[in-house]
């Protein structure tokens, strides 16, 4: 410990004596989750007897607030914004100030102080020290990221989420960052205490760019019952707050393409289009400014921050050769292609690279394309203090964007689109405190909305159906017009300039296809979700001191969206079978139906039956009834949770949370009778009740002074379900889709390489598929979806400013909410997997016992068999195990390091609200058990098992004196791979929906680490004003590394699991029809991509910038 | 079955800690993998009768069960279809593929006048080759013999790759069929022949259904065995399946059938004595005239049946007797049909008229040489004039 002694020069203003109870300036009042406290115990240096009556000040810039000790000496000071503070003990003549005390959002900050009674000399101590980075009353797993950090750290991108993954446990997941063994879309975000979490996903709902942002607390387990709908982490980010000083920052970065190395290209076999995309430029710039407005009343933040991009897309056709051959000596031949006959090396089969194994091509033409994009990052606040303990804030944060890309596969006039968007967030607070200071009360009002609408270039594309050619040739889509005479000579084969006719040119052999259509599914969403909340807190005395919170809270939820392609339906041109599917969203109308606006006939076979049936329908067009979809989900809750401090250093946390979240059908549905129970639809869709979370923690501190715990959690924690669900299953989505022969769709067109699906018959008269017909139904009993979490953990300051820790986390879903099918798809139940209550089973069993009518009697019994059939699906798993070491120095003497070791395992069956293995984004509707044959082999280590990951952060400042201060920050990472698995089509699904072999039985991808550096200067240019320059390097190695292979074992035919199965098996892999999915005998086509590289990491990347700070 | 029980002993103390990730649990979509590879089911199709008593092929479970089959469907037969039959035979674990079938190669020209070929066209596949050892054999000729060598290389003529018959070139062999001999249906002592192209192995499946399918016609993993002769079986015998020495499943056990196709009852390895099945008998599927007709034309006479099997020609000529009214005719020759079920009885001279015509055959015998159990007759009455 290093202790000064100085005069203080605060003493004699303050005045020791006058400080009763209450603040001398008012604090800018902070909501639930974003602010912090201090607490402690003052004890007599000599006896260690508790000190009452201390006058405990904490001041930062020039607001400060004020406690008294009680009985045992202890304290506590909440509502502080975080930041650092100055704590000032006034006891008798005796002053004793503490700086530099750092306080985090949602963190109690131990501030234990020793004070000598018995010195006879009025004096001022001065502690330079810091205070031990234990939050002794928490539970809470995670990480607080500072200013500091987000500007001596090289973090990849400008907004918060990209700093997310500094937490121990966490990874990126495509979609945003996942923690502790959950997908990204099981995070909930706050920003300024408003609930910005995505509505329809789950996403990060509000960027904020890191210049706004004061601190960002990412909690990654542990939470206490104030915290709910979230199985994943919980993210508070608080923007900056204007005090009595007025301050701020200009700033700029830019990453030129110059400065960013050339992608890494990754050959794909069979392509005849090449593309890859590369930085061209990332520029933004702006401002924040705070301040008063009227001082110790009101005061202001503001910033302003544009932003642009742009990405080249370097767009290569290229042909197939077959010239070649391998000489006796391994390398390859010169290029003959003459015949083998005629002396040359043509032998019918293209070329392969002997070293990779992929077909050989050469250049036709290069093109270059451009997607580019803009946008602004807007903040403003208002603070406001009635008197210091009454005060209020209003926020706003908004992100308006657009963008615009190119159509790489296809034809520009299909497919080149612009994107418009706009993020906006209004919040109002207000904190009261009463008693002093025991008692708060505290309510917020928030308002988030997210619009976001694509529009074709060109306007035709925007009512013409999409089509994409699938598997066909390159030469014969260049008669479209859009390739270069050199593509177009080039692949087209068996002409006179062919050089290579034994093989054919340019085939679409992996199927990316070639778009001729329009833009396809109409997007023009609008969510909004306005949220209220209320807590009171009260602090008493009792067997020890206890912080009571409760609150209630409600949330509307609200979306609305096209559900329509372009031109109304939606073609997939399969030209290596010389089939058409056509797909269009349809509305079914039971059989017996008069309505005329049911006009056509969609004819089907039902599953298991042996005729075909005509179901009256009609095809929704791209607008109109049905186009529409309006979802609405209501969610509530209510939670009491107790900090009980038995004793200074144990400590008991208890509470309980209440939630309920109400489901409701699109409001077109709302009145109509649901086609399988035959009952009204009401007004809910589905209503998760008796969501119980009780949360449990104890903490004791051995020091008995702050600088350590150990410590056990219990939770539970519900999950909130995204409103994707409204708009798929509780809007009515059925779809027909008919499969034609060319034969069926008139002549071919010229370009295309077959008839077009424009002139497909549309009168209903070819049978097709109905998936959804009998719409979605809710099981009786559904229940919600939880996770339960225990954490055993000890941290421990070992040195000054060092603290190290270990904990272990456990993570298991109890439960699960998903969409299954035991008819084949025709009809969907919500449910959950694998359980269905016997209670619900009797009461359904009654009703058909006493049903007279013979109809409803056989509606009746189809649901029964429906609802049985949950039970046949295996039950979801998640088993998340981590072992966690971290250690963190706080920034002092210079140095700041923080670091993780993380080894965990997630094994399963599910891996949760993204279905990696798929792609798939549809939380708690996925494909996973749609179809009961597509669920065997799931279980193993899930996607996100990545065993080891290594993180280090760290920064350290030499002081130039004079000359300035130089910064240099390092960004570590080493990571496991990714598990690996074989998968397969299936005949109803697509793409990559059959398990072949049990998960990750392929082993995983390669290991992989990254290091990122930051070199900044700066230099004051006057007393208040400094100048910053800096340079971060992303990926400094320039290793790009491997992010992802194709898992895709067969992309072509479908295939259903092989239980238990290796390697060998597939061997003997047989095709299911993909018409209707009837066994053969012929062996599956494999990928000849399978296993190749699909995603890389970053290449290096430089980022420029600078910041004046006043 | 012991290390499944511990497995699963481990799995229950770590549920009771609630901590520790447990193997791969008991599972609906499982299999059993554990003891020996159990026949769970044999689907067939059987001859029944339908409402109106007249016979009809379906399919059956004719060992086994399973809960989506009702109970008339779940039973042994004794009238298995001899024509069109298809068995498929559901085990409760994956069996080695490369015991059951082979791969087709192509031919690889060496020069100008010599080329690579593997003598029946297709070759056995080593224990523990993967597809990549596949696709290396699959790989351009120039490519092959860098490529394609080691223990796992197939399709060679010697030394020599001859290449994985490939002509999409995706890396996967275009076909494969059933390896003569490895698994057989025996009937009455006779070989039922199969057709090793249409009969295969089918490695996917468990005991769920698939959508588009039901529980006959899809669970898995199986062996479809499709006899030779569009499905053709003896009639009248007794027949049983037999599995070379080396079908097993990946632990080297042989199969075998538990009693009932119930798969928690024991067996012993490469004993499917469980499982027979008896086939339907020689009988008259129509004729014309029709059996009992009336008011029949006396000329032509002739006399068409047809028969549920194909009959060896040489049976045929002297198997009926012909019986107008009491008077025995032998003018009538008998003509057999390409396919071989259709005998057609012909004389120059008219039927009597107003009299019954009595045709019993009586030694017919299949082209499996099962004889007919007893005489089929055939009668009508002819008309007036």
């Amino acid at each position: 410990m290093n202790t000064n002694t100085t005069k203080l020069l605060l003493a004699a203003a303050l005045g020791a004596g006058s400080l009763v109870g209450t603040a001398l300036v008012a604090t800018p009042a902070q909501a639930q989750g974003t602010s912090g406290s201090i607490q402690g115990i003052v004890t007599d240096t000599k006896s260690g007897d508790a000190l009452a009556g201390v006058t405990v000040v904490v001041t930062s810039g020039s607001v400060s607030n004020t406690a008294i000790t009680e009985e045992d000496g202890s304290y506590k000071i909440t509502g502080l914004v975080p930041g650092d503070y100055l704590v000032t003990f006034f006891f008798g003549d005796t002053t004793i100030e503490r700086k530099n005390i750092n306080v985090g959002v949602a963190k109690t900050t131990p501030v234990f102080q020793k004070i000598d009674t018995g010195a006879a000399v009025q004096e001022t101590i001065v502690i330079e020290d810091k205070p031990p980075a234990i939050d002794p009353t928490s539970t809470t797993q995670g990480i607080t990221i500072d200013q500091e950090y987000t500007k001596n750290i090289p973090v990849p991108g400008r907004t918060f989420e990209s700093t997310l993954g500094a937490a121990a446990g966490s990874q990126g997941d495509g979609l945003g960052v996942a923690f502790s063994g959950s997908t990204s879309l099981e995070n909930q975000y706050y920003v300024d205490g408003v609930n910005t979490t995505g509505l329809r996903y789950g996403t990060s709902g509000s960027p904020v760019i890191n210049n706004f942002i004061q601190e960002i607390e990412v909690i990654t387990g542990g939470y206490n019952a104030e915290y709910g709908r979230a199985t994943g982490a919980v993210i508070n980010v608080v923007t900056i707050t204007g005090d009595n000083t007025l301050k701020g920052e200009v700033f700029a970065s830019v990453r030129p393409g110059l400065l960013v190395a050339e992608r890494e290209f990754t050959p794909f076999e069979g392509a005849s289009i090449d593309t890859i995309g590369n930085l061209d430029y990332s520029v933004d710039g702006g401002f924040v400014l705070s301040g008063p407005v009227i001082k110790d009343k009101l005061w202001f933040a503001v910033g302003v921050a544009p932003t642009w991009s742009q990405t080249k897309i370097t767009r290569t056709t290229k042909r197939r050769m077959d010239c070649q051959q391998q000489l006796p000596s391994g390398a390859l031949s010169p290029c003959d292609p003459r015949s083998m006959a005629a002396g040359g090396f043509a032998d019918g089969v293209a070329d392969v690279d002997p070293d990779t194994g992929f077909t050989l091509f050469e250049n036709l033409s290069r093109r270059n394309l451009y997607a580019s994009g803009g946008g602004a990052y807007l903040l403003g606040k208002l603070n406001y203090a009635l008197r210091p303990e009454h005060q209020g804030q209003l926020s706003f944060n908004a992100v308006p964007n657009t963008s615009s890309g190119p159509e790489t596969y296809g034809l520009p006039q299909s497919g080149d689109y612009k994107f418009s968007g706009l993020t906006s967030d209004i919040s109002g607070k207000w904190t009261s405190k009463f008693n002093d200071n025991k008692t708060e009360v505290e309510g917020v009002l928030g308002w988030h909305r997210d619009a976001v609408k694509l529009t074709p270039k060109f306007a035709q594309a925007g009512v013409t159906p999409y089509e994409v050619l699938i598997f066909g040739n390159l030469g014969t889509w260049s008669r479209l017009g859009y390739e270069d005479p050199s593509t177009l000579s080039g692949c087209t084969d068996n002409d006179s300039g062919d050089p290579y006719p034994l093989v054919e040119n340019c085939p679409d052999a992996v199927g990316h296809g070639y778009q001729v259509g329009g833009i396809g599914s109409v997007i023009d969403d609008k969510d909004s979700r306005l949220a209220g909340k209320l807590s009171l807190t009260q602090r008493v005395k009792a067997l020890g001191s206890h912080e009571i919170k409760a609150g209630v809270d409600l949330e509307d939820n609200r979306l609305t969206e096209p559900r329509a392609y372009t031109g109304g339906v939606f073609f997939n041109n399969f030209q290596d079978r010389s089939q058409i599917y056509t797909n269009r969203w349809i509305q079914v109308a039971p059989l017996a139906t008069t309505d005329p606006k049911y006009d056509r006939t969609c004819t089907y076979t039902p599953t298991g039956a042996m005729n075909s049936v005509n179901q009256p329908c009609r095809f929704i067009a791209q607008e109109g009834e049905g186009a529409i979809v309006n979802g609405q989900t209501v969610n509530w809750s209510a939670f009491v949770r107790d900090s009980w401090q038995i004793r200074p250093n144990l400590t008991f946390n208890a509470g309980l949370r209440y939630e309920e979240q109400r489901l409701r059908y699109a409001e077109f549905l709302r009145d109509e009778t649901d086609p399988v129970s035959g009952r009204p639809n009401g007004s809910n869709a589905m209503s998760l009740t008796n969501m119980w979370a009780p949360r449990l923690g104890l903490l004791y501190d051995w020091t008995k002074e702050g600088r350590s715990k150990i410590y056990g959690h219990w939770g539970r924690f519900y999950e909130s379900i995204p409103m994707n669900i409204n708009s798929r299953s509780f809007a009515g989505e059925v779809s027909f889709r008919q499969i034609y022969d060319y034969t069926d769709c008139g002549p071919g067109v010229d370009g295309y390489g077959g008839p077009t699906g424009n002139n497909c018959p549309t009168d209903g008269a070819g049978s097709g598929d109905i998936i959804g017909i009998n719409g979605t139904l809710v099981a009786p009993g559904i229940k919600p979806q939880f996770m339960d979490e225990r954490i055993l953990g000890v941290e421990y300051e070992l040195a000054e400013d060092l603290k190290i820790g270990i904990a272990y986390q456990n993570r298991n879903l109890g439960r699960v909410i998903e969409d299954v099918s035991t008819d084949g798809a025709a009809t969907y139940v919500i449910a959950n997997p694998g359980e269905w209550d016997a209670s619900e089973e009797s009461a359904l069993q009654a009703r058909i016992d006493a049903e007279d009518d013979p109809g409803e009697r056989i509606k009746l019994e189809n649901l029964m068999r429906q609802f049985r059939g949950i039970r046949l699906f295996d039950k979801p798993a998640r088993n998340y195990n981590a072992l966690q070491f971290t250690v963190t120095r706080r920034f002092s003497k210079a140095l700041y390091m923080q670091g993780s070791y993380t080894y965990s395992r997630t094994q399963g069956n599910f891996p949760g609200l993204i279905s990696y293995d798929n792609g798939q984004v549809d939380p708690n509707i996925s494909s996973q058990y749609d179809l009961i044959e597509l669920l065997s082999n799931r279980y193993g280590a899930l996607p996100q098992d990545k065993p080891h990951y290594i993180k280090l952060d760290g920064y350290y400042q030499f002081d130039l004196k004079q000359a300035g201060q130089l910064t240099t920050g390092a960004r570590i990472r080493a990571l496991s791979g990714e598990p690996r698995q074989a998968l397969a089509r299936h005949w109803l699904y697509g793409p990559n929906e059959s398990f072949l072999l049990p998960r990750a039985t392929l082993g995983r991808t390669q290991f992989e680490t990254g290091l990122d550096l930051h070199v900044g200067y700066a230099r004051k240019l006057k007393s208040n004003m400094e100048l910053e320059v800096y340079g971060d390097i992303f990926n400094v190695f320039n290793d790009q590394g491997v992010a992802g292979v194709s898992d895709a074992y067969s992309t072509r035919s479908a295939s259903n699991p092989i239980v238990g199965g290796t390697y060998e098996d597939l061997i003997w892999a047989k095709e299911n029809a993909t018409s209707n999915g009837a066994e053969t005998p012929t062996p599956i086509s494999r990928n000849p991509n399978f296993g190749n590289t699909t995603v890389r990491y970053s290449p290096l990347t430089v980022q420029l910038g600078a910041r004046l700070s006043f | 079955m012991a290390n499944r029980n511990r497995s699963m002993l481990a799995c229950a103390i770590a549920a009771s800690l609630g901590a520790v990730a447990c193997d791969v649990p008991e599972s609906p979509t499982g299999l059993h993998p554990e003891g020996p590879p159990k026949i769970q089911q044999v689907v067939m199709k059987e001859l029944a009768p339908d409402a109106t008593g007249t016979l009809r092929s379906g399919l059956i479970l004719a060992f086994g069960s399973h809960e989506l089959v009702v109970d008339t469907k779940e039973h042994p037969t004794t009238n298995a279809a001899a024509n069109d039959q298809t068995i498929r035979v559901v085990f409760d674990e994956i069996l080695v593929g490369n015991a059951l079938e082979e791969i087709a190669c192509r031919t690889r020209m060496l020069s100008d006048t010599e080329a690579c070929v593997v003598p029946t066209g297709f070759s056995r596949v080593p224990l523990g080759t993967t597809p990549d050892d596949i696709a290396d054999c699959a790989a351009p000729n120039d490519l092959l013999d860098g490529l394609c060598g080691g223990d796992h290389a197939v399709c060679l003529e010697g030394d020599t790759p001859c290449g994985v018959l490939d002509e999409d070139e995706n890396g996967s062999a275009d076909n494969t069929r059933m390896i003569a001999g490895q698994v057989r249906i025996v009937c009455g002592g006779t070989e039922v022949p199969l057709n090793l192209e249409q009969s295969f192995w089918q490695p996917a499946g468990n005991q769920q259904v698939p959508a588009g399918a039901t529980a006959e016609s899809s669970l898995g993993p199986a062996l479809i065995l499709r006899p030779l002769n569009d499905g053709r079986m003896p009639t009248n015998s007794d027949c049983n399946l037999a599995f070379a020495n080396d079908v097993t499943d990946k632990h080297g056990i042989r199969i075998c059938a538990p009693a009932g196709g119930d798969p928690t009852v024991d067996c012993d390895p490469g004993n499917v004595s469980a499982f027979t099945f008896k086939t339907e008998v020689i009988r008259m599927t129509s004729s014309s005239p029709d059996n009992n007709g009336t008011g029949v034309p006396r000329s032509p006479a002739t006399i068409s049946t047809f028969w549920n099997a194909p009959f060896a020609p040489t049976t045929v000529p002297t198997s009926f007797t012909v019986v107008e009214g009491t008077t025995p005719r032998t003018d009538f020759t008998a003509a057999l049909s390409p396919a071989g079920n259709s005998i057609t009885l012909t004389s120059t001279t008219p039927f009597a008229a107003s009299t019954t015509v009595t045709v019993t055959f009586t030694s017919l015998t299949d082209t499996f040489g099962k004889p007919m159990p007893g005489p089929v007759t055939l009668s009508f009455m002819t008309a007036a004039n």
